[in-house]
């Protein structure tokens, strides 16, 4: 795993572990100095990382690191002068309100009281801000929101870069130009969406078993766990995902011995998450509507399915359409050669099977629900479909690669 | 560059970040307008009424929401308002203020979206 990898993925999976810490301290009622405990832990893993992988960049066979770094310059500074100050209605209207509620030990259960709460939010954004809030009272809410959506905003084409451009400089350029050219996705960024850190996280889960299986280091399956663990925390998409790699990657998952007992653990956990998630789900308003009969007789209606259907393609190609080229120069190249496509490909178009079924049964009307949704869940599902359909790419010749 | 491409990009990001710190503390938005009328207000036993028939006035919903949590406060359908409420109302030009709510405050008008503090008669 490429150094730049290994260190950004232990920093945001490291947030997701202080947002899980930050909600159980509140929750179970620990005194606000565990906050403390919990930054001093925060600093030393954040040394450790940096100890640990300074490993130096592999050498290029030209200066691609400077030309990714101007890039990068570009656009950080487009991201920083399209700013929207309290991000979009999804920032403020929930995880920046749940925030504010987080941040203060003894109120923070009055976010219970909001008559209009959003279920499909769980509490990654809103615990981590509000941890970072407490430590730093002065600085207000929206500006930890617009840190961390940097962040995830920036890393996640450079993620794609340096994972790449092994197997191809061509892939690694058109991977990071397919995010960091397209507006929807520094829009989404600036609005600071979560479906951004969603799919940070699946692309880490995804990069994590590939080098797994690459590599068969059984080092890096507490990484694709944690992963999967923090899609869960995000939002509630993320269970779906975590659900249909588990099945799809059992063996793998589960193929060392020495690391089979944290394998379990987290297997555990999720199973743990799905019981509280079903404890939870008479709130949800896509479960209450799957429960009446007349929602599966409309759910199976063939125009509903092909307005969906359309409505993605259409969307799919025209705010992606790097990733569309590569979508069907895979397709092409699969058939050309006679090859199935890989069990990586048939997962994340599982992920699209799921959100396809969720507009069937969506008790909203279709045009609304497909028009406010569909984009953001295809950027969700575009990020690990860049990764995937690179790695079904044949590998260059070894001399120009690290 | 070579050694630490990380270093240079967290640097980026904070660099991002303060700059950003920076140019936000100097601009006010319509939604400051709104929390700073807000915050002349003590919610602390006040329902706060506001309608969701417009786009954008939910979104000034969610900014005062959010500038007043902890605080529990109550958004109340109009079913449930009582008399002697304080409430803020934020409307759109469509929206007609009800006849019972007695207008408080003036009001801050931007594009189609007017707010005002009012009570129940």
């Amino acid at each position: 795993m490429h150094s730049f990898s290994k260190q950004i993925s232990r920093l945001l999976l490291c947030l997701s572990l202080i947002s899980i810490c930050h909600f159980l301290i509140l929750q179970f009622q620990l005194p606000v100095r565990f906050n403390l405990l919990l930054t001093g832990a925060l600093g030393i893993g954040v040394l450790i990382v940096f100890l640990k992988a300074t490993a130096p960049l592999p050498v290029f066979s030209y200066s691609v690191p400077w030309q990714l770094a101007l890039v990068l310059l570009f656009f950080a500074t487009a991201f920083l002068f399209r700013t929207r100050k309290y991000g979009g209605w999804d920032a403020t209207g929930i995880y920046h309100l749940a925030a504010n509620y987080l941040t203060h030990p003894q109120a923070w259960k009055n976010m219970w009281l909001l008559p209009r709460q959003h279920g499909d939010y769980p509490l990654f954004l809103g615990s981590l801000i509000g941890f970072f809030r407490q430590l730093f009272p002065c600085i207000p809410t929206y500006q930890f929101g617009y840190c961390l959506s940097a962040l995830f905003t920036l890393a996640i084409p450079c993620l794609l870069f340096v994972e790449l451009r092994t197997k191809s400089l061509f892939l690694a350029w058109a991977a990071l130009l397919a995010f960091f050219a397209n507006l929807f996705y520094l829009n989404s960024g600036i609005n600071q969406y979560a479906d951004i850190p969603l799919a940070g996280f699946t692309l880490l889960a995804f990069i994590a078993l590939q080098h797994l299986k690459d590599k068969g280091n059984p080092n890096l399956i507490w990484l694709c766990w944690t992963a999967l663990g923090a899609m869960i925390w995000t939002k509630n998409e993320g269970i779906f995902y975590a659900a249909v790699f588990i099945l799809f990657q059992v063996k793998p998952l589960f193929r060392f011995t020495k690391a089979r007992p944290v394998s379990f653990l987290y297997f555990l956990l999720f199973v743990l998450s799905l019981i509280l998630l079903k404890h939870g789900a008479h709130q949800n308003d896509l479960f209450q509507h799957a429960r009446s009969a007349s929602a599966w007789s409309e759910a199976l209606r063939i125009e509903k399915f092909k307005t969906i259907l359309v409505f993605l393609t259409t969307k799919f190609v025209g705010t992606f359409p790097i990733v569309a080229l590569l979508f069907f120069a895979y397709l092409l190249q699969s058939a050309y050669c006679k090859r199935v496509p890989a069990r990586l490909f048939w997962m994340v178009m599982s992920f699209v099977i799921g959100i396809v079924c969720v507009y069937m049964l969506s008790p909203y009307g279709l045009r609304w629900h497909l028009a406010t949704s569909a984009t953001r869940l295809l950027l969700q599902v575009s990020i690990p479909l860049t990764y995937v359909l690179a790695q079904g790419w044949p590998r260059k010749n070894p001399k120009t690669s690290s | 560059m070579k050694r630490n491409f990380t270093i240079y990009f967290l640097s980026l990001v904070i660099g991002v970040c303060v700059l950003n710190a920076y140019r936000m503390a100097r601009t006010e938005t319509p939604y400051d307008k709104v929390i700073r009328l807000a915050g002349s207000y003590t919610f602390h036993t006040s329902p706060i009424y506001y309608t969701h028939d417009h786009a954008n006035t939910s979104d000034y919903a969610g900014v005062l929401r959010m500038a007043l949590a902890p605080t529990p406060v109550l958004f109340l359908d109009e079913g449930n308002m009582k008399p002697g409420d304080t409430c803020f109302f934020l409307g759109s030009k469509r929206t007609q203020i009800p006849s019972d709510l007695h207008l408080l405050q003036g009001v801050i008008v931007q594009d189609s979206i007017q707010i005002a503090v009012c009570t129940v008669l």
